[in-house]
């Protein structure tokens, strides 16, 4: 039973959470550049306001553009359920969070979102699906390795016992291993998520945007919806950062939860603090060259693998 | 029950040779003599379909000889678990392809009528065979039969292409005849169950291996031995395409596992399986996500599923070699649910193919669009076969994906050394290659051929297909979803079969396959089923709340053109530039002399992709065999004299030989 109540817990807390990150990291970004900044719910107003919205659509698109919201938010949902979080409680349900369908859960909400942008009909949806897919295709062998690297030494696949293993092993944090694969994580994590120096989440260009390309053709809830799911999204990638690479220590007792909880959103908050210092420090990446960096964290990946097993 | 067995492999070979009569009966209409064909294929593969459940849900190993006058003259067959399997997925497949074809229609001549049982029946007849002589013959049966059929269709292109296959598969036959004929002269009979290799050099023994591997990885469409594939495939007629691509290039990995079997395996072998395999999964989808016509693309997407069995079967190998049969259990697991999955989907999608080429007219992505308006129903079918090309959750390809990539895993933590923990670590990075691009070739795929508004008059006034092709499409994405959906049904079919590969214990015992693992996937699946379902019921709710007004797409105040909707080509672009180091793209824009500097004329774009195997690796070496063969050419001067003398010497050779030898 109390299991089930900290799955719900954790679960609540990352929906509520994800949105709060996305407005932190917008936040920390205007303080460093001296800018007063969005409210922290700033997030939360903006999809209060796009769920009272009415929508248009598109008299172009067929049934195919109104899955992806559903799909994306439906993912986001359940993925968040099943990916251990701050209480670590996902080892209540009979399925793990196998790394496996992690990944292609998150590539079947990708796969559909990418259909819908070139169901429109105009340039900006194909040009976003195009370039996301593509970066995603690259991002897939870098993220694929590291993680496998890791379940490697971990002994599964599953993100339980990789998260109770790094955060067991006191050898783990101080080995070469960890410095590669994590700062190639970071780098596949801030292409994943569509941020600086990969994608500008801020912008509507067609010269910078990628993952904004491919959903401009939807309004109102519909919006809102992808837009939650993207936070999630982001907010389960950096989860999992913390639980591999910067572990939360088990604390025992009555207030460990709490002791958990505090520790957790404090690193949370320290890498999306990082994040947006690397947002502010770095001017975005011209497009054709972010392949390069792709390659470079991919890199990072095999010369992490090279340690691991000579 | 063996003789239910018996009397059921009987009739699929009479139904066949029915069929090919079939196709001399009808004389009315232009396409009746197909009509009958398919019947009798029809029916042959639900014969086929029957027998083989039967074979593998009784465990029963069904053999039978014939003998000839000689006693060298002797065929004998046999079904046992891995025959039953792929003989399954060949009748599954055939029985859907014939349904398919009783609506088809282009390019259908009376020799596909003809040819197309007896090339089934040769597949059939390969899977079957128990001894050397009746898979050689059957294997040269599939190969001129698949030739006819490629050069069925119109044009100068098939002729090409098929003149082509023509050339490669004999250049890969070649090999295997000097590796299996070898290998019976080392074991001193043709009956597989005689085969072995106890008394062979290892040197001699790598050598058949590699030659094996030549040969059936030309049928297999591996890199670089792969050219011909993207060219016959497109060439053949929409049903021809989908049984060449769904079932013969795996009769050739069906003949590599089988005589793999007769080896004792070593572990560099499984490595190189695995590196080739990798490569061809990657370069395979890689060309698939540049290539601008529907069925070329379907070809080269083979390449990588093939790339991907081959890396399978690598595995198979090294599990063999390492003597654990949990590994070799999983592999061979893996491989053959890939195979399921990539015979029904690729037919599918070959199926489809064909649906636009009737309904549409072209197969050209970058003259199709809107098509999800006019062939809805098609699009819907094409959508979850291109799921399963993606390997998404919910379709076949994921399940089949998922076990190759936990096999992986295992493999990467049972291997002793480092440096086949390096290779498997280099195959996991190849299939996650290759699975990122396969979701971008198949949104491209999708996206540019059925969806935006349509780029050409024929897409305009395209039309639904009629009811049998319909009909077989469904069948086939209906599968996928069962498959995907429900994937211990897959499951039970595959522990049937791989449970007896009939050689030793290795795979017999095998831990992994008795439930845990595919526990785990299947509570997977329903762990993300339920939550869907949440999201549906959620969705259904607040449906009401959800409003909406029609518009226009925002095009920045724009009308929007057809044109401006994004091509295949132009989808592949990011594509071509990030992989630029090895496409190495050619682009020219021509500027015809404007009139006057103020109103430029039009431009021209031409883009092309240099085919660096054909440029660097086949071309060098056919002129390198012209020169040869002109060398040759004098021996060859016309003078019965010169001949006559030629023998003499040949003769005094021979005898010298005997004497002195």
């Amino acid at each position: 039973m109390a299991d089930f109540l900290g799955i719900g817990f954790q679960w609540l807390f990352g929906l509520l959470l994800a949105p709060v990150l996305g407005g932190a990291i917008k936040l920390a970004k205007a303080r460093l550049q001296h800018r007063q900044g969005p409210p922290l719910l700033q997030p939360w107003y903006d999809l209060m306001k796009l769920f009272r919205k009415r929508m248009v659509l598109s008299g172009t698109t067929s049934w195919l553009f109104r899955v992806p919201p559903f799909l994306e938010i439906g993912v986001a949902l359940g993925l968040l359920l099943v990916v251990p979080g701050p209480f670590r409680a996902g080892a209540a349900f009979p399925f793990g969070a196998d790394l496996v369908a992690l990944l292609y859960l998150m590539a079947l909400a990708r796969f559909f979102s990418a259909l819908a942008g070139l169901d429109a009909g105009s340039a900006f949806g194909g040009m976003g699906s195009s370039r996301e897919m593509t970066l995603a295709a690259l991002i897939e062998p870098g993220l694929v390795l590291i993680l496998f690297l890791l379940g490697f030494k971990a002994g599964s696949l599953s993100l339980n016992p990789l998260f109770h293993w790094a955060a067991q092993d006191p050898g783990w944090i101080l080995s070469p291993l960890h410095l590669l694969t994590g700062v190639a994580y970071f780098m596949l994590m801030i292409a994943e998520t569509g941020r600086i120096p990969v994608d500008n989440p801020d912008t509507h260009l067609e010269l910078t945007m990628i993952h904004e390309g491919m959903i401009l053709e939807y309004s109102g809830p519909f919006l809102a919806l992808i837009n939650w799911a993207a936070w999630i999204r982001q907010y389960l990638f950096f989860s999992i950062f913390i639980q591999l690479f910067w572990p939360v220590p088990a604390y025992g007792g009555f207030p460990g939860p709490f002791l958990s909880l505090a520790d957790f959103c404090l690193k949370l908050a320290l890498v999306g603090g990082l994040v947006a210092l690397v947002e502010s420090l770095l001017a975005k990446m011209r497009l054709l060259k972010a392949p390069r960096l792709l390659w470079a964290a991919f890199a990072f990946g095999v010369l992490g693998l090279l340690t691991a097993i000579f | 029950m063996k003789d239910w067995i018996e009397f059921g492999c009987g009739l699929i070979g009479l139904l066949y040779l029915a069929a090919v009569g079939g196709a001399f009966g009808g004389r009315t209409r232009q396409h009746r003599f197909y009509f009958w064909s398919n019947w009798g294929a029809l029916a042959a593969g639900v014969v086929t379909v029957v027998v083989a459940l039967l074979v593998l849900v009784t465990g029963v190993d069904w053999s039978a000889t014939f003998q000839g006058p000689l006693a060298w003259m002797q065929l004998t067959f046999r079904l046992d678990g891995l025959a039953a399997f792929f003989l399954f997925t060949l009748g599954l497949l055939a029985s859907l392809v014939a349904i398919y074809a009783l609506g088809y229609e282009c390019h259908i001549t009376r020799s596909v009528a003809i040819f197309q049982p007896l090339f089934l029946l040769s597949l059939t007849g390969l899977l079957a065979a128990s001894d050397i002589l009746s898979f050689l013959f059957f294997w040269e049966l599939m190969s001129l039969t698949s030739y006819f059929l490629i050069v069925a269709g119109s044009g100068g292109g098939p002729k090409k292409a098929g003149f082509l296959y023509l050339m490669m598969t004999q250049f890969g036959t070649a090999f295997i005849m000097l590796a299996v004929l070898t290998l019976a002269a080392g074991s001193g009979g043709t009956s597989f169950a005689g085969l072995n290799t106890a008394g062979m050099a290892p040197a001699w023994r790598g050598a058949l291996l590699v030659a094996l591997f030549i040969g059936f990885g030309t049928k297999a469409g591996i890199v670089p031995l792969h050219i011909w594939l993207p060219k016959a495939h497109p060439a053949a007629p929409a049903p021809v395409s989908a049984l060449l691509s769904g079932f013969m290039i795996k009769a050739a990995l069906y003949g590599l596992l089988r005589f793999v079997g007769f080896f004792q395996t070593e572990a560099w072998f499984g490595a190189l399986l695995m590196l080739m395999g990798g490569i061809s999964a990657v370069l395979g989808i890689l060309y698939a996500f540049m290539a601008k016509d529907f069925k070329r693309l379907l070809a080269y997407c083979s390449i990588e599923n093939m790339g991907l069995l081959f890396l399978t079967a690598g595995v198979f190998c090294w599990g063999y070699a390492l003597g654990n049969g949990r590994l070799t259990g999983l592999a061979l697991a893996a491989l053959e649910m890939h195979l399921l999955n990539h015979a029904l989907f690729k037919g599918l999608l070959f199926m489809s193919a064909g649906a636009l080429l009737q309904g549409c007219g072209t197969v050209d992505l970058d003259k199709m669009g809107g098509l999800i308006q006019r062939m809805p129903q098609t699009a819907c079918f094409t959508l979850i076969g291109c799921m399963a090309g993606a390997g998404l959750p919910l379709v076949s390809g994921f399940v089949s994906e998922w076990l190759i990539l936990q096999m992986l895993f295992l493999a990467a933590l049972l291997a002793p050394l480092a440096w086949m923990k390096l290779i498997v670590f280099t195959g996991i990075g190849m299939v996650a290659l290759s699975a990122g691009l396969a979701g971008a070739t198949f949104v491209k795929l999708f996206g540019t051929a059925f969806l935006a508004l349509p780029r050409s008059p024929q897409s305009r006034a395209a039309r639904e297909v009629n009811r049998q092709m319909r009909l077989a499409m469904g069948l086939a994405a209906g599968c996928c979803l069962l498959l995907g959906i429900v994937p211990w049904l897959g499951w039970r079919l595959i522990s049937f079969s791989s449970g007896r590969l009939g050689r030793d214990g290795a795979v017999a015992s095998h831990p992994v396959m008795a439930g845990g693992l595919f526990g785990e996937v299947s509570g997977q699946l329903a762990g993300i089923l339920a939550v869907l379902a949440i999201v549906a019921l959620t969705v259904w709710l607040v449906r009401r709340k959800l409003a909406w007004r029609t518009g226009t797409t925002w095009n920045c105040g724009a009308t929007l053109q057809p044109s401006m909707g994004y091509t295949g080509t132009g989808f592949a672009k990011m594509g071509r530039l990030a992989f630029g180091f090895w496409l190495r793209p050619q682009r020219r824009v021509l500027r015809p002399a404007a009139e006057h500097p103020l109103f430029p004329g039009p431009l021209e774009y031409r883009s092309q992709l240099p085919s660096h195997f054909e440029e660097r690796l086949y071309r060098p070496g056919a002129r390198l065999l012209l020169k040869v063969s002109a060398q040759v050419r004098r021996v060859q001067a016309g003078s019965i004299k010169l001949y006559l003398g030629y023998i003499l010497a040949v003769l005094v050779l021979l005898l010298i030989y005997i004497r002195w030898f």
